[in-house]
């Protein structure tokens, strides 16, 4: 009976990443692609995203659910690379460069999603996800209008016929792969030789290893601390309201580089429209790897950027085989995206509900008293 | 209540960190930059206006010790390069000389000319100020009430008889 339950259990906790498998699994026989080249793909793909999913993390430390204003962050990377392409700053300099000129104006714009989000406290992540859509404006606003104007843009061929405006797509060919080809190791061979991006690799590394130690600061057990709850936080004497605005300022400055990460990897730059989706894909990737709004670890990371690009991979290429219609495989892509977070939203509060109840229960003497005391004695303490 | 405690007023010990750390990031900025400037030049294999230099029949030319390529009269090139320094080695088909010759491009704009005669020739300066062209289209002329100023005969108001 207890096995039953937590096989139960298993499902319930891991049922956005099991269905992403499973249905990713089915695909891979009618998408075309040999398994090296998936593998390659998804190798190539989690140096690529797996630094902007990694942004996500500490604002669901402090309890602010899912940072949909990372966007913002993404906005000042491709500021600052639109800098270090008009000034023609080329190679790993160019990326550090972009990411110089990105982090203060990051920094600027995750205060003030930080302030705004502590004035919406309990509703963040739709007020995340407005204010994003807000600060898209301003950023259509200054790439449009202001640089070529107020701003200067030396380069011509980055800039409008008109004379100001940034152009639709600019070309980054000094400044793509550099990080990727930095430190490009070969292994395997024939079929299964697999190129590993080991320089995009360490940057991972690294930035994971700065959460983890992050965690076991003072600062980390705020952020910890706040999360669970504000109230008891806030009598205990950490200032939530700065805490939480600290949160979101990283996570903003990490969305800034790894939106430099991913569009260096990319190659091009989409003025306009690159960092709409940065969140959205960010967010989706998080919650297949098994997160919630409340809670999330490296691990969820990186299963959920391998099981969430395995299905981009396979999804569209199954779905023009089966359909017989090419542009139908990339609709693939949006109703995953949006289907996953929305399923994922929505088993999240029906668990919360579940625990709750059972919980409930228990303190009536039901069946899970035990776990029901557990939670009262941790309250106490 | 949730708040942040009352500010206190600021050392002039921590001003002088932050205007230090404000400082050093400057700095990595301005090193960054001249890290990772590159440049773009312009080799060209082709006759002067005044008739000064002659363009070669034909010439290999190999710049930083990447892979050569070969150039005959009119033959212009395009390659990005990364900072200031830059060495060209050169090869004349007609009588199979070895040349290798350093320019520097310091000052001279992201855009750079260099003469692959000249530099054989050894006449100064092989290496000059580039200006690419830019296609600029036309400007169309704004008509009122269409948001592109794009005529569209179908938005003209008509004339009532």
């Amino acid at each position: 009976m207890s096995g039953t339950k937590s096989v139960g259990r298993f499902i319930s906790d891991n049922a956005v990443s099991i269905i992403f498998l499973t249905i990713g699994l089915a695909a891979v026989p009618f998408c075309g692609i040999s398994i090296p080249g998936i593998i390659q793909e998804m190798l190539t793909r989690l140096g690529r995203n797996a630094f902007l999913v990694v942004a996500l993390l500490l604002p669901i430390y402090a309890g602010m659910g899912l940072n949909f204003g990372m966007v913002l962050g993404a906005m000042a990377g491709q500021v600052g690379l639109v800098f270090a392409v008009d000034w023609n700053i080329i190679g790993v300099p160019g990326l550090v460069f972009a990411a110089l000129i990105g982090t203060p104006i990051s920094i600027f714009l995750g205060w003030f999603c930080g302030v705004i989000l502590n004035k919406a406290k309990g509703r963040e992540m739709v007020t995340g996800y407005i204010l994003a859509f807000f600060m898209n404006g301003i950023y259509q606003f200054f790439v449009l209008y202001v640089m070529g104007t107020i701003i200067p843009i030396r380069t011509a061929n980055i800039v409008l016929s008109r004379g100001y405006g940034l152009r639709n797509t600019l070309d980054i060919s000094g400044l793509k792969q550099t990080l990727d080809n930095l430190l490009l190791w070969n292994v395997g061979s024939g079929d299964w030789q697999f190129s590993l991006p080991i320089a995009s690799y360490i940057v991972l590394a690294f930035l994971c290893l700065f959460v983890v130690w992050f965690k076991k600061t003072k600062l980390g057990q705020d952020m910890r601390a706040v999360g669970n709850d504000m109230t008891v936080a806030n009598a205990a004497g950490i200032p939530v309201e700065r805490t939480r605005i600290i949160a979101i300022i990283i996570s903003t400055v990490l969305a800034c580089y790894g939106q430099i990460i991913f569009i260096q990897n990319m190659g091009t730059l989409a003025t306009y429209t690159m960092h709409d989706s940065t969140g959205f894909f960010a967010i989706a990737a998080i919650l297949v790897g098994g997160a919630s709004a409340k809670r999330a670890s490296i691990s969820n990371i990186f299963i959920g950027v391998l099981l969430l690009h395995f299905l981009f991979i396979v999804t569209p290429r199954a779905g023009q085989f089966i359909t017989g219609n090419a542009g139908i495989g990339e609709y693939f892509r949006q109703f995953i995206g949006y289907g996953v977070i929305a399923f994922s939203l929505v088993l999240y509060a029906w668990r919360e509900k579940n625990d709750t109840n059972r919980l409930r229960a228990g303190w009536r003497g039901g069946p899970d008293q035990a776990a029901a005391n557990a939670v009262a004695q941790g309250g106490a303490k | 209540m949730i708040g942040t405690p009352a500010g206190k007023g600021i050392s002039l010990r921590r001003i002088i960190v932050i205007a230090c750390v404000l400082v050093l990031y400057v700095v990595l900025i301005v090193v960054s930059h001249n890290m990772g400037k590159g440049y773009y030049i312009y080799i060209d294999n082709s006759d002067f206006e005044d008739g000064s230099v002659v363009a070669l029949e034909g010439v290999s030319v190999s710049l930083n010790g990447e892979e050569s390529r070969e150039y005959y009269p009119r033959d212009r090139d395009k390659i990005r390069v990364l900072g200031t320094k830059h060495t060209f080695s050169i090869e004349v088909f007609a009588d199979g000389a070895k040349y290798e010759k350093h320019i520097d491009v310091k000052g001279l704009g992201d855009n750079v000319l260099v003469s692959v005669p000249k530099l054989v020739a050894g006449i100064e300066p092989a290496v000059s100020v580039f200006k690419p062209f830019v296609y600029v289209p036309p400007e169309e002329p704004f008509v009122p009430g269409t948001i592109d100023g794009s005529v569209n005969p179908e938005a003209q108001p008509t004339i009532a008889p």
